[in-house]
C-alpha cells in the first residue's frame, strides 16, 4: 500500500515482499547479470551482504552509491534502485 | 591518497568527526570508502575557501545535497570555470600594491582590470561594508552603461572630493540609487578572491555559494551582461521607472496636443 509501488520495478517488489533470506545479490533492484556477476566476483555473493555493507555504512545513501560504483561499477539509476529497494526492505523488515 | 593508509582506524574516524562527515565504522570494507571520503574533502578545502566546511555541518541528506550542489556548481552553473577564477582571481590580489595608477581614466579602469582593481580599493574605509559589497558594486558598476557611469562621474564632483579614482567613487555611487537595486544586497556574502591581509580571515567563513555569487559578480564585470540575466540589469530599475514616466509623459502630452477637436478622423473630407 505503498504509493511508490508505481514507480518501482516488479524485481523491487519481489525482493521487499519478504525476507531476503539467502537470495542471491542479483535478485537486488538494479542489480542484473553484469553487476551481479562482479560483485560476486569481490566475494559478494548475497544480498544480505550487501545488505549488511549498506547498513555498515549507517544507510549512508551517498556512501553507498559511491561504494557500489567503486566495487561493481553500478551508475546512478542502477544504485538508486539498489538503494531504493534495501530502503524498502529495511521498513518492512529490519 | 597513500598517507591515509598508514592512519589507524581510530585515526581515520577521528578524521571524520573531524570533518563532520557522516559516517559508521571504519572497518575493513569501509575503509577504502572513507579514505577516499577524507581525500576528497581535504583536497576540496584546499580549492575553496575554508568555509565549506559550513557545508558539512548538516545531516546525511543535507550532506549529500551539499556535496551535490558543490560539485553541480563548479560545473554547470552558467559553465563558468570557477576553479580558474578563484585562482585568478586568488594570484592577481596578491600583485596588490601593483596597481597605483588613479589618474588614469577610472571608468576604462573599472571596466578593464576588475579583478586587479579589486584590492586597491579595498583601502580606507571600503572595510565597513566589507569586501563583498564592494564586490557587489563593482559587478553593478560594470553591468551599468559605461555613458552612465561617465555622466555620474562628471555630474557628482563631490565624489571626487574623495581620495584615489574611480573605485571610491564607484563604491560611493551606488548609496543614492540604493533602492531599486536591493537584489545585490542580499545576505553578507564574501568575496573569496580578496583576501585583504587585515580582513580576510575573518570573512572566509561563508560557505561556498557565496563565494560562487562572487565569482560571478566577477565574471558579470568581464562579461558586460552577457551573463548577468538572472543577476543585473543592464539599467537599473529607477531608471527605467523615469524613462516609462518620461515616455508615457511624452506620449499623453503628444497625444493632448495633436488632438484635433471632435472630430472624426474618419470622416471623409468633401
Amino acid at each position: 500500500a505503498d504509493n511508490k509501488s508505481m514507480s518501482t520495478s516488479q524485481k523491487h517488489r519481489d525482493f521487499v515482499a519478504e525476507p531476503m533470506g539467502d537470495k542471491s545479490v542479483r535478485c537486488l533492484a538494479g542489480i542484473g547479470e553484469v553487476l551481479g556477476k562482479k560483485l560476486e566476483d569481490r566475494g559478494f555473493d548475497k544480498a544480505y551482504m550487501v545488505l549488511g555493507h549498506f547498513l555498515l555504512l549507517k544507510k549512508n545513501e551517498r556512501h553507498f552509491q559511491e561504494w557500489l560504483n567503486d566495487v561493481c561499477g553500478a551508475n546512478a539509476k542502477q544504485s538508486r534502485d539498489c538503494i531504493g529497494c534495501l530502503q524498502d526492505w529495511c521498513d518492512a523488515f529490519l | 591518497m597513500e598517507e591515509y593508509r598508514r592512519l589507524s582506524d581510530e585515526e581515520l574516524s577521528r578524521m571524520l568527526k573531524l570533518y563532520n562527515i557522516p559516517h559508521g565504522p571504519v572497518v575493513g570494507s569501509t575503509r577504502k570508502l572513507y579514505e577516499k571520503k577524507i581525500y576528497e574533502y581535504e583536497s576540496q578545502r584546499t580549492k575553496l575557501p575554508p568555509g565549506t566546511i559550513g557545508s558539512y555541518q548538516h545531516a546525511e541528506d543535507f550532506e549529500s545535497d551539499a556535496y551535490d550542489s558543490n560539485q553541480d556548481e563548479e560545473g554547470s552553473l552558467e559553465d563558468i570555470d570557477f576553479d580558474n577564477y578563484y585562482e585568478e582571481s586568488y594570484s592577481t590580489t596578491k600583485t596588490y600594491g601593483e596597481f597605483d595608477d588613479t589618474s588614469a581614466n577610472p571608468v576604462v579602469k573599472a571596466k578593464t582590470s576588475f579583478l586587479e582593481t579589486l584590492p586597491s580599493a579595498r583601502r580606507g574605509s571600503d572595510s565597513a561594508k566589507g569586501p563583498t559589497y564592494h564586490l557587489r558594486q563593482r559587478m553593478r558598476e560594470n553591468i551599468l552603461c559605461p555613458s552612465a557611469q561617465e555622466e555620474d562621474l562628471d555630474t557628482d564632483p563631490r565624489y571626487y572630493s574623495q581620495d584615489s579614482g574611480a573605485y571610491r567613487n564607484i563604491y560611493y555611487r551606488p548609496i543614492t540609487d540604493s533602492a531599486p537595486d536591493s537584489s545585490f544586497y542580499s545576505g553578507p556574502v564574501v568575496s573569496s578572491s580578496t583576501p585583504v591581509s587585515s580582513t580576510s580571515p575573518s570573512f572566509r567563513w561563508y560557505t561556498h555559494p557565496s563565494g560562487v555569487e562572487a565569482r560571478q559578480a566577477i565574471r558579470a564585470g568581464q562579461g558586460y551582461g552577457a551573463e548577468i540575466g538572472k543577476n543585473g540589469r543592464m539599467v537599473s530599475l529607477w531608471v527605467q521607472f523615469l524613462l516609462f514616466l518620461g515616455f508615457a509623459l511624452f506620449l499623453a502630452f503628444f497625444y493632448y496636443f495633436m488632438q484635433a477637436g471632435d472630430d472624426n478622423p474618419f470622416r471623409l473630407r468633401n
